[in-house]
Parts: structure tokens; C-alpha cells; sequence
């Protein structure tokens, strides 16, 4: 389970993140809701510890992350979509999903057959530069990359941005799928909230840097969504 | 016809040897983005590793052995630069992964640090490293056109030093590490990959390449505690002009200065050649500020 207790964060001077408490259990589909600018992307950051929590916790299955690498965490099961997809733009696309691996400490060799089914573009493109693919394709490779090395969390964060309708069906499916397979765990944070509803179990809503609504599918009603995330 | 293939033999000759002090260089600076004005000096330790390592075959082994010192001091070479480099990336250049004009400042004074101590342990005059006699004479290719053996020894070694870089870099597990860090750092370090570890450890080849150029050298001439300064200028020159973080980019910008620099100076003289050959660089990098070859994908460009 990963848990992260009355988290505060920010960058430089300015604080972000006042007190963030949530819980992802295993094989569940977390969402993280919120306008733009309440802290989505910096409590993902926070978690994979890109960022450095001022205060709080972060941990996994009881180990205490708080103070810990981005690359200690990988490689304690936490994979990582991060917002912009950032994959290495000079690496072939290949390349880019072998380094998913990393994560494994050597212990997965050959990239998991069932982790590229998901993603019946990508070998066509294996020697392609992954900077030369399109925003979809991109999002797919690193899609594909964090779930090379077997996560049992994925941060998701915006999946969807930017991308055309069809392609947003195949991360909706791709998400489904690890879904039902139940090896894996999901925290995302999306902004389309049709999305979150096809594929959420329990749902947070961040605003001004802290938790100010958590439910299930059924609790979140339209009265909650006028409440908190329109505009 | 034997002035012309003397002329291209001298161009490759020179491009040679300003592509291996170079190499190093396209990874402290051109992958790293530290301008490393030690890179001279790591030269010279290299020099004087080959100067030692052949003190040493000079007192413990038989005179027929004397031939292949230099065999071994090619390795001990890049040992010695190796370890040195990764001191100098664990006390110093950590520090200031990011800041390019702090890391030129700092970087210089190790370099004057380091030539004050070549000048305290082994002197300031220079000293001489005799060549082993297998590359003595030369291959006499036409009537009075003689490449020497020296020479064309440095070209295999580059050859060698170029595809043994291309395979770790390119091919190999730490190869790919080390792109991923220099191309995106945070994420690199999102999918587990030991930045500090590939931080050290590139540097750290820049160094021991930067030595081996430094045992390539003490062929051409004696060396001194200031050899480094002589070359530093050139190596940068190189990589600047081939395009910064691409090694084929490197190998042309040495093509490029070596072969213009020989046609210059044998038109002209040495140093109106040498002044030709800076105005052209100067013009070209007006034209094309990236370099030979530019890096040029979606991601960056938007």
C-alpha cells in the first residue's frame, strides 16, 4: 500500500502542498481530481521524490520513502508516467523501454512480453528515435517504459493530455486491463473527468494544497463536482 | 602526386591527434556540459604516466623488454587519468553539474594546482620519452613519400580509442544509462538509474581518455608540466565546431581543422595558416552556431 501522510511541499520559497494525506491500495485505480494549479503534478513529483517533501510522510508497504532517491523508489515497485511523457528524445524507442528496466536491479532482462502487448504500435517503431514520435506514440512509450520493470504502483499523471480522441480510448483500455489483471496499483491525476469515472475505484479531490474530498464512484456526485472542479 | 598524398597523409596525421585530445573532451564537455579547462592537464598526467611507466621497465626489466613498455602504458595511462578524474568529479565537479562559468573557473585552477604539482614532483624542464623502436622508420609508400610509424600508430590508436567509445556509449547497458542521464536527468533517476554512479563514472572516462592522448603524445616530443595548456584550445575548438553531444560530430570538427590547417599552412605559413583556419571556424559557427552536427529532434525544438 502506499500512504502519504500530511505531505508539504512546494518549490523554492513557495509552499504548494500543505497537508496531503492519501492511501492507494493494492490493484486499486486511485484518481486524483482538482482544478488546474492545486497541486496535481507537484504531489506526483512529491511522491516519486523528484521533489523533496518538506514535511510528512510518504511510504510503501510500511517502508518509509520520505528521504529516499527517485531511483530507490523505482526500484521499490513505484512506476512513474510523469506529466509531458519525458522520454529521452535521442534514444531509439527500444532504447527508451530498456531503461524501464532498470527498475528490476537486473532481475528483468528482456522486456516483458505482456507489458508491449498492451502497446501493438510500439515495435513497429523500435528503432525510431523517440523524440521523432508524435504526443500519443510518446505517451505509449512511456506508458510502455514504467511498466517494463513490473510496478506494483503507477503514477499516471495527465495521460490524456494533448492527445487525439483514439488514442485516449487505448490508454482507457490499457488502464482497464492492468485493471483487471490486479498486479497493479494506479494513482492518477486527470482532468477529464469521463475518464476518471470509466476506470476509477476511489477518488481525492486536492484544493488549495490539501485533500478537500475523498469517495467512491457512487459519493461523487454532481453536487461534489459543482463544488469543487468546475470552473 | 607526392606532395598530395604527403599533404592529406600530414591532414589526417594532424586530425589524429587533435581528434584523440579531443575525445575526451566531447564527454566532459560535449555529453557533460562541464567546461573542463583541466582537460590539458589530464593530458599531461597521462604523458607523465607513460614518462613513469617507462622509468619503471627502464630499472625492473631486461633492455630487450624496453619495446613494449608502451604497450602498457597505454592502460596505465588511462588508469592514472581515470582515477584521477574521478577525485577530481567526487571532491569538485559534483558541485557544479548545471553552472558552466563556475565550473570553468574552478576547473582552471585545477588545472594551474595540477601543473604546480607536475612541476614539484618531476620538474620544470621537460622530460624526454623515448620511443620504443618498433615505431621507429616508416612505411616508404612511393619514392620519397615515407609515412613514419608514429604516426600512423596514432591514427590506429584514435581508430581503436573511436570504436571502443562507440561501443560502450552506443552499445552497451552504461553506455545507455549515460545518455539517459545527460538527456533528462530527473527522469532518468524516476526509473531507477544511479545518477551520482553515471555522473562519476562518464567523467571519470573523459579523464583516462584525456590520458591516453596524453601517452600518444610523448611520441611526437618531450613533454613538460604545461603540455596541456599547448592543446586544451584545440580540443575545445574541435568539439565546439563538430557540434556539441555528438561523437561522429567530434570526428568530423578534428577532420575538418586538421586537413584545413595542413592546406593553410602549406599555401601560407605556419602561423597565417593557423589564423586562416580560426577566421573559418569563427565564419562557420556565425553560419551554423550548433556546429557540424546539430542535434535537432521534436522535443527540442519546441
Amino acid at each position: 500500500m502506499l500512504a502519504v501522510q500530511q505531505l508539504e511541499s512546494g518549490y523554492g520559497e513557495s509552499i504548494i502542498l500543505r497537508d496531503v494525506s492519501l492511501k492507494v491500495q493494492p490493484g486499486q485505480v486511485v484518481c486524483l481530481l482538482g482544478r488546474n494549479g492545486v497541486g496535481k503534478t507537484t504531489l506526483m513529483r512529491s511522491i516519486m521524490g523528484v521533489l523533496k517533501a518538506r514535511k510528512g510522510l510518504v511510504s510503501y508497504n510500511g517502508k518509509n520513502l520520505t528521504k529516499k532517491s527517485p531511483g530507490f523508489r523505482a526500484k521499490s515497485g513505484i512506476g512513474y508516467v510523469p506529466q509531458g511523457r519525458e522520454v529521452f528524445p535521442q534514444l531509439t524507442v527500444y532504447e527508451n523501454i530498456l531503461l524501464g528496466l532498470e527498475a528490476s536491479s537486473g532481475k528483468i532482462k528482456e522486456i516483458p512480453a505482456d507489458a508491449i502487448a498492451k502497446f501493438p504500435v510500439l515495435p513497429a517503431m523500435y528503432e525510431r528515435r523517440g523524440g521523432d514520435l508524435s504526443g500519443g506514440q510518446q505517451q505509449q512509450l512511456a506508458f510502455a517504459r514504467a511498466l517494463a520493470s513490473r510496478p506494483e504502483v503507477l503514477l499516471l499523471d495527465e495521460p490524456c493530455e494533448g492527445i487525439q480522441p483514439s488514442i485516449v480510448d487505448d490508454i482507457r483500455d490499457v488502464i482497464r486491463s492492468i485493471k483487471e489483471e490486479g498486479q497493479t496499483a494506479i494513482l492518477l491525476a486527470e482532468q477529464s473527468l469521463d475518464f476518471v469515472k470509466s476506470v476509477g475505484d476511489y477518488f481525492y479531490i486536492l484544493e488549495k494544497g490539501a485533500i478537500a474530498w475523498e469517495g467512491g464512484l457512487e459519493a461523487l456526485s454532481d453536487e461534489v463536482i459543482m463544488r469543487y472542479l468546475t470552473v | 602526386m607526392e606532395v598530395l598524398f604527403l599533404q592529406l597523409f600530414n591532414g589526417i596525421s594532424v586530425s589524429s591527434i587533435l581528434l584523440l585530445i579531443a575525445l575526451g573532451l566531447a564527454i566532459t564537455f560535449g555529453l557533460m556540459n562541464v567546461i573542463n579547462m583541466a582537460h590539458g592537464e589530464l593530458i599531461m598526467i597521462g604523458a607523465y604516466s607513460t614518462y613513469v611507466t617507462q622509468n619503471i621497465f627502464m630499472d625492473l626489466f631486461p633492455e630487450s623488454m624496453f619495446g613494449w613498455y608502451f604497450v602498457l602504458a597505454i592502460p596505465v595511462s588511462f588508469l592514472i587519468a581515470f582515477v584521477i578524474g574521478l577525485i577530481l568529479e567526487f571532491t569538485l565537479i559534483r558541485f557544479l553539474y548545471g553552472r558552466p562559468l563556475d565550473s570553468l573557473l574552478a576547473t582552471w585552477g585545477v588545472a594551474l594546482v595540477l601543473q604546480q604539482l607536475a612541476r614539484t614532483i618531476f620538474g620544470a624542464p621537460n622530460v624526454g620519452v623515448t620511443s620504443p623502436s618498433w615505431l621507429n622508420g616508416g612505411l616508404t609508400v612511393l619514392d620519397g613519400v615515407v609515412f613514419p610509424y608514429k604516426r600512423l600508430f596514432i591514427i590506429a590508436l584514435v581508430a581503436v580509442t573511436l570504436f571502443i567509445m562507440y561501443l560502450y556509449i552506443y552499445r552497451s547497458n552504461a553506455g545507455r544509462r549515460m545518455r539517459a542521464v545527460m538527456q533528462n536527468r530527473d527522469m532518468a533517476a524516476c526509473l531507477g538509474v544511479s545518477t551520482r554512479r553515471v555522473d562519476a563514472l562518464t567523467f571519470a572516462i573523459g579523464s583516462g581518455i584525456a590520458g591516453i592522448a596524453g601517452c600518444a603524445l610523448t611520441l611526437l616530443g618531450p613533454i613538460g608540466p604545461s603540455l596541456g595548456t599547448y592543446y586544451i584550445v584545440d580540443a575545445f575548438m574541435v568539439v565546439v565546431l563538430g557540434g556539441v553531444g555528438k561523437l561522429i560530430g567530434t570526428v568530423f570538427g578534428a577532420l575538418g581543422i586538421g586537413v584545413t590547417s595542413t592546406v593553410f599552412e602549406f599555401w601560407t605559413t605556419a602561423s597565417l595558416g593557423k589564423v586562416l583556419v580560426f577566421v573559418c571556424i569563427v565564419a562557420f559557427l556565425q553560419w551554423r552556431p550548433r556546429g557540424l552536427v546539430a542535434m535537432r529532434t521534436r522535443q527540442l525544438d519546441s
